[in-house]
């Protein structure tokens, strides 16, 4: 009986110390230090970037991030969208990747409608959550809400032809990593975005999304206030400079501070004149005109249509060579540009180094009749291949402010209007202007597998699996109880 | 070491000779073909097949309730119907040590859960052979980690197994091992406390559909999954071995 009982014991303490083994071993491994994560993947781009983790290893505090899943917003569940499906996978993805990869001092919480209910409302009242909201990245004093919109772009259903809406593109990592940045509040670059007009209201989503990336943001009447800023961005302009703005312009490009200067075809000759006078040192130079391309329409170009003075710049357009295009052009994305001026550069005082960012196709015409425009050709248009985006840096930088980086855009459509297809480019532009390190962005594309087989091909597939396999065991296993018999 | 592979070999042709897990195999197949034909009938996975293996291998319900059923079936008569019919004391008598039994059936019923899951990639083939392109580093990821959970599930199932001859009582018993381990982290998951932590580290699904089938693979995922088959095949070899005293 005693020796019975001592073997008992020696069984039950040989288990309980396997199973404390085995979860102090899971502890240790658990930890970000001991945790290796292995991407299968050809672009090894499934995971976050070093952008997002370096971000939310500088935020001091611990951080905590909320996603709420649901699916609320109707038009994106309509014609058996999946859109939400897609986009949660993704973000499920990429939370779990994130929590992997940092240290403690970061957690997350993902609810959805499967949650329970008591936990749902207690965390949307925590967070005071409004619709549409997904992301809430918090620390205990300050936090960031991400909606959905921030985190992807979505093309919309069309209710006439039954076509779902479908996720083209994905920004979880760029926006995430914005959020964290705007939360650790280290040192934030200051941006001045000069107003066009005195109640200029179309700018403040493009002020919201430079203050997302961490700056901050001051929205000035006119560049004679601009202060001690590290960059100033000029979105389209309508009335000439005053003496004194002119001047201030002309001492900021002179002294090499960085500026985003957009100009779109419709803005007056008065200001572009300025502005050439201001660059004409540097060699670069806003044409007249409006860009326009011939649109594929049915298998066939169509001219005459205002569609034709919106461009699509994807890869073929987009320059490999500068960093700014490189996180673009590995995510596959492309941009939209509209209303858009001809650039030229070349003639500087080789001070500095000059990029093309973007360019047309070799179709693209200049439409500048004198009667109006046209969206058309009739034989005397200048076409060809157009710069419409040009980057320089000075060779020698004076200091990393004053790096002389200067970036003009042939459109200022693309930070009002259009901003939502060409964020990714605004984004890495900024950065570049900054002196950020681009090299580590976080741009994922999103590619589409899809699979429509004719109902042959999905019989024949039925066929082969519902029957093939099942058959095949079936008589296998007829044969094997017979011969047993 | 020659024993062991003896008994290996033996473990395999038992299984290999079963019309009871042929017909097992067959019902898998055929739920699985189900779930497959489906899937891939649906708008959402005919607009992106990547959505398929995190589907098939990890968030699917379908395979979520098949799973925990099929390893304690397949070992049932590994150790219970051994001891039902008493087989069992002259195998543990034989000049074989008791780790190298235990690991050879499991070895064994692993090798065959393989077929389980092969049956699967043919799916995916016929797909390929129909012109479809399939991501494959999700696809080989996905069957990776559901061989890895299938082990897992077989170790519980070989321990259920192990306590005793009632045929009932050892599927039961490893299903419900099985059920616990997969929906109990699920409950806890929300916790703002540790236990919320440990159960969102734990949550099989989620290391499935959200490391092995979106190929990305992660260690810990991989030690916890190999970690806790080791577990059970250990106390596995604690029952066995105890069994001498305590009937």
């Amino acid at each position: 009986m005693n020796r019975k009982f001592l073997l008992l014991s020696i069984s039950l303490g040989l288990s309980v110390a396997a199973i404390c083994l085995v979860i102090g071993c899971l502890y240790v491994f658990s930890s970000p230090n001991a945790r290796l994560r292995f991407d299968l993947t050809a672009e090894k781009s499934n995971g976050v970037s070093e952008r997002m983790l370096n971000a939310i290893a500088s935020i001091d505090a611990p951080v905590r991030l909320t996603a709420f899943l649901y699916r609320e917003d109707e038009k994106l569940t309509s014609y058996n969208s999946n859109v939400y499906m897609r986009a949660f996978d993704r973000l499920r993805l990429l939370i779990d990747d994130l929590e992997a990869r940092t240290s403690g001092s970061f957690s997350s919480l993902i609810v959805d409608s499967n949650s329970p209910l008591v936990e749902q409302q207690r965390l949307q009242q925590l967070h005071s959550r409004q619709s549409g909201e997904v992301i809430i990245l918090s620390t205990s004093d300050n936090h960031v809400v991400l909606k959905f919109e921030d985190l992807f772009e979505v093309s919309q259903a069309v209710d006439e032809q039954r076509i779902a809406a479908r996720l083209r593109r994905e920004r979880i990592d760029e926006a995430i990593g914005d959020a964290a940045l705007r939360l650790s509040n280290a040192n934030p670059f200051k941006v001045a975005v000069i107003k066009a007009l005195a109640d200029d209201v179309s700018i403040q989503p493009f002020l919201e999304f430079v203050e997302r990336q961490g700056h901050t943001v001051s929205h000035v009447n006119s560049f004679s206030m601009v202060g001690d800023q590290d960059l100033v961005v000029v979105p389209g302009q309508l009335t000439p400079f005053t003496p004194l703005d002119f001047a201030a312009a002309k001492q900021w490009v002179d002294d090499d501070k960085h500026l985003f200067l957009a100009l779109g075809a419709f803005t007056t000759t008065a200001v572009v004149d300025q502005w050439n006078q201001i660059l004409a040192e540097r060699g670069e130079h806003f044409e007249e005109g409006l860009l326009c391309e011939a649109i594929p329409i049915a298998g066939t170009f169509m001219e005459g249509r205002h569609e034709c003075a919106i461009l699509e710049i994807n890869a073929g357009k987009i320059s490999g060579q500068h960093k700014i295009n490189e996180p673009l052009l590995k995510a596959k994305r492309s941009l939209l540009f509209a209303g858009t001026r001809p650039l030229t550069f070349g003639d500087s005082i080789n001070k500095y180094s000059q990029s093309r960012l973007l360019r047309t196709s070799v179709g693209a015409w200049i439409d500048n009749d004198k009667q109006g425009v046209r969206f058309a050709r009739d034989g005397n248009e200048k076409a060809g291949i157009h710069a419409i985006a040009i980057a320089s840096a000075a060779w020698r930088p004076q200091s990393a402010l004053r790096a002389g980086h200067l970036l003009l855009s042939g459109s200022d459509e693309i930070m009002r209007e259009h901003l939502d297809y060409n964020k990714d480019w605004l984004a890495t532009s900024i950065m570049f202007l900054l002196g950020d390190d681009l090299e580590k962005s976080g741009l994922r594309s999103i590619n589409e597998i899809p699979f429509h087989p004719s109902r042959e091909i999905l019989g024949r597939i039925k066929s082969l699996t519902l029957y093939l396999l099942p058959g095949l065991c079936l008589l296998l296993s007829l044969i094997v109880w017979m011969r047993r018999k | 070491m020659a024993s062991f592979f003896a008994l290996l070999r033996k473990e395999l042709f038992v299984l290999a000779v079963s019309p009871f897990v042929y017909v097992l195999l067959a019902v898998w197949f055929s739920l699985n073909a189900l779930l497959f034909n489906i899937s891939i009938d649906t708008q959402y996975i005919q607009a992106d097949l990547s959505l398929l293996p995190p589907y098939l291998f990890g968030s699917g319900m379908l395979v979520w309730l098949l799973l925990p059923i099929f390893p304690p079936l397949l070992c049932l008569r590994m150790f219970a119907e051994e001891h039902r019919v008493s087989t069992l004391e002259p195998l543990l008598t034989a000049p074989i040590t008791d780790s190298a039994v235990v690991l050879a059936k499991y070895l064994a019923a692993c090798l065959f859960f393989l077929v389980f899951w092969g049956g699967l990639l043919f799916f995916f083939l016929l797909l390929d052979m129909h012109g479809a392109t399939l991501d494959w580093a999700r696809i080989i990821g996905g069957f990776v980690g559901s061989c890895l959970l299938s082990f897992l599930f077989i170790a519980t199932s070989l321990f259920a197994s192990s306590w005793g001859g009632n045929l009932v009582l050892a599927a039961g018993g490893g299903a419900a091992i099985n059920y616990c381990m997969l929906f109990l982290p699920a409950l806890f998951q929300y916790d703002d406390t540790v236990l919320g932590e440990v159960s969102r580290n734990s949550h099989l699904p989620n290391l499935i559909s959200n490391g092995f089938a979106a190929a990305l693979i992660d260690s810990y995922a991989v030690m916890y999954l190999v970690l806790l088959s080791a577990l059970f095949l250990f106390l596995t070899y604690l029952r066995l071995v105890s069994r001498r005293w305590i009937p």
